[in-house]
């Protein structure tokens, strides 16, 4: 499944939120979009699952432009997990994940779902939540519950705004070998918003700086996080060690 | 895979106690009473004995309001589930949202019309009763219609919508009163806000053959929604991307959980907290699903209706309590509970 993102541009009211991006994303690709706050990266992610719609520019899955497939074909190949998610009271594990089956549900779910739901709730090591409570999980657990209920919907291609947000670094790190492995065992291909560039970096195959909605630089993570690139989008200068792969904000 | 099955289990043993209680509640309520029959008289009576006819008369009154408790209950339990899903608030329900009060206008302008009957003496007399869901369902579209306007024209909170709605539903009050104040008699005034409290008593055999021919599909458009009503809790831009049309879908179920609140205004009257308390409880036994909430939903709000009329019946006797006040008494201090149960999350 190939995601192509041709000229978008996008617009809410008189604001330019996107500008002319482009994008490849290929099978089992890991790709960062990395920019300061309010520079598009959510807008770009919801733009690709078709949430918010481009004044110009395409998006095409497999040669195939998004708006010849009905919302329910796109649910079955983009999951888009946004930042935070309002819950109501007494929502168990189970029913929650369930939910992302919708798309091949009519009035039902059935033991097929069910058994689905167990699945990626193993992919996410959280086969022993299945009954909690959504409010009584800590963070950790909550975001690898959000990640299943986005996977039940076996889509070629996960959204995630900012998986890591709000998470101490242990359940950071969790997270992204979660990302990693996703990646390489069932060729999910990840886009996700990241603020930290350190996680970018390590972690993913392709990265996408953007500021005020313009693409400043695509690629490798090496060729696109540098020190150069990092003081024109972010005004900061930072330190590269690119034997730890790993970047350090100087003050 | 077997503590999964225990725990949809569960729930269908929790909706089958519930049914339970349902079936002992409905023949036991109908035989206390001033006329004493025993538990097993009402079951002769629906298994079809001859039973004497001064009997039979006095134990069909008492089953009709029962069997109107029964539905009414369930269309309130039911449409409280869909408001608080689709407006993703706990506070939200027919009766905060103003629906019932909608509802309960378009009743009283149309008997105060006198197309839909005339409130004379002591009784309302429902003389076209198959006007008065109309007219309830027609005022409470327009509530539905403008709480949507409200909350996405104006974007606001959960808690800024209800006091909203509650607003309304003083409108609505004062335009009825202005009515009465204008158009009717001491007496007649006296047999409307009679009316308003919510009392079982008023729905005769007529009134209760169509809520029990509209009961139906009214109950499978609830249980329909459901899988829907589980995405739309969680947010629109998730249940947008699994496929469905968040607002087209928020108006369609706040209208079915309208018509279903018109059904059961319009020949009770408003019933206080019922559809805002049921769903709250039956989270609280089968969770959040609504495949599971909403009949259970249903089944608790009939059981506390039917609870709240029979010992309105009863306890000061030969009086009646109507079971909308009586809910009121019981409502009041239960949503207290359960706010200050639920206070860390609101």
């Amino acid at each position: 499944m190939i995601i192509r993102v041709v000229g978008v541009s996008v617009t809410y009211g008189s604001i330019k939120a996107l500008e002319n991006v482009s994008l490849e994303v290929f099978p089992g690709e890991v790709v960062s979009i990395i920019g300061p706050n309010g520079s598009g990266k959510t807008t770009l992610l919801k733009t690709i699952d078709s949430i918010v719609k481009p004044i110009a520019g395409s998006i095409y899955i497999d040669g195939k432009n998004i708006y010849n497939y009905t919302r329910r074909e796109i649910a079955k190949i983009l999951s888009y997990v946004p930042q935070r998610i309002d819950l109501l009271q007494n929502t168990t594990v189970i029913d929650f994940v369930l939910t992302g089956r919708r798309p091949y549900a009519d009035f039902s779910y059935s033991k097929v779902d069910i058994d689905k739901v167990f699945e990626v709730l193993k992919i996410v090591n959280a086969e022993h939540l299945a009954y909690r409570k959504l409010d009584e999980l800590s963070g950790g657990e909550l975001q690898r519950i959000v990640i299943a209920r986005a996977l039940a919907s076996e889509p070629k291609v996960l959204l995630l705004d900012e998986p890591t947000a709000n998470l101490d670094s242990k359940y950071q790190v969790e997270i992204m070998k979660l990302i990693r492995r996703l990646s390489s065992e069932k060729k999910v291909a990840v886009i996700m918003a990241i603020h930290d560039l350190t996680s970018a970096y390590r972690f993913s195959d392709k990265v996408v700086m953007i500021k005020n909605g313009v693409v400043v630089s695509i690629g490798k993570p090496e060729d696109v996080i540098t020190e150069d690139n990092i003081w024109r989008v972010f005004e900061v200068k930072a330190k590269i060690f690119r034997e730890l792969r790993a970047v350090i904000v100087e003050i | 895979m077997s503590s999964s099955s225990n725990i949809f289990l569960r729930r269908y043993i929790a909706l089958a106690v519930l049914a339970t209680i349902l079936f002992i509640l409905i023949p036991l309520a109908s035989s206390i009473g001033l006329y004493r029959v025993t538990f097993l008289d009402i079951y002769k009576m629906l298994l079809g004995y001859n039973l004497p006819e001064d009997e039979f008369i006095a134990l069909w009154i008492r089953l009709r309001r029962i069997f109107v408790g029964a539905i009414v209950g369930a269309l309130l339990g039911g449409a409280g589930a869909i408001a608080q899903a689709v407006f993703r608030n706990p506070l939200a329900s027919p009766f905060t949202l103003g629906i019932s009060q909608a509802a309960a206008l378009g009743v009283a302008i149309a008997l105060i019309a006198g197309y839909g009957g005339t409130a004379t003496q002591w009784f309302i007399q429902f003389a076209r009763p198959y006007i008065l869901p109309i007219a309830a369902f027609t005022l409470a579209i327009i509530q539905t219609v403008l709480i949507l306007l409200l909350a996405y024209r104006a974007g606001l909170t959960p808690q800024a919508l209800v006091l909203s709605s509650i607003a309304l539903s003083f409108l609505y009050q004062a335009i009825l009163a202005v009515l009465q104040y204008l158009v009717l008699n001491e007496l007649q005034i006296a047999t409307i806000v009679f009316w308003m409290f919510g009392d079982l008593g008023k729905a005769g055999n007529t009134e209760l053959l169509i809520l029990a021919t509209t009961f139906i599909p009214v109950t499978l458009a609830y249980m329909l929604m459901n899988l829907d009503l589980d995405l739309i809790a969680i947010g629109d831009e998730i249940a947008y991307t699994s496929g469905l049309n968040p607002k087209k879908f928020r108006f369609f179920a706040t209208a079915i959980a309208a018509l279903g609140t018109a059904l059961a205004t319009c020949f009770v009257g408003v019933l206080a907290f019922l559809c805002l308390l049921a769903p709250h409880i039956a989270r609280a036994i089968v969770g959040s699903s609504h495949r599971y909430l909403l009949p259970a939903s249903m089944m608790i709000s009939s059981i506390l209706l039917i609870a709240a009329d029979t010992f309105g019946r009863t306890a000061l006797s030969p009086r009646t309590i109507p079971a909308g006040i009586v809910l009121s008494f019981l409502g009041a201090p239960l949503l207290i509970v359960l706010l200050l149960r639920g206070s860390r999350r609101w």
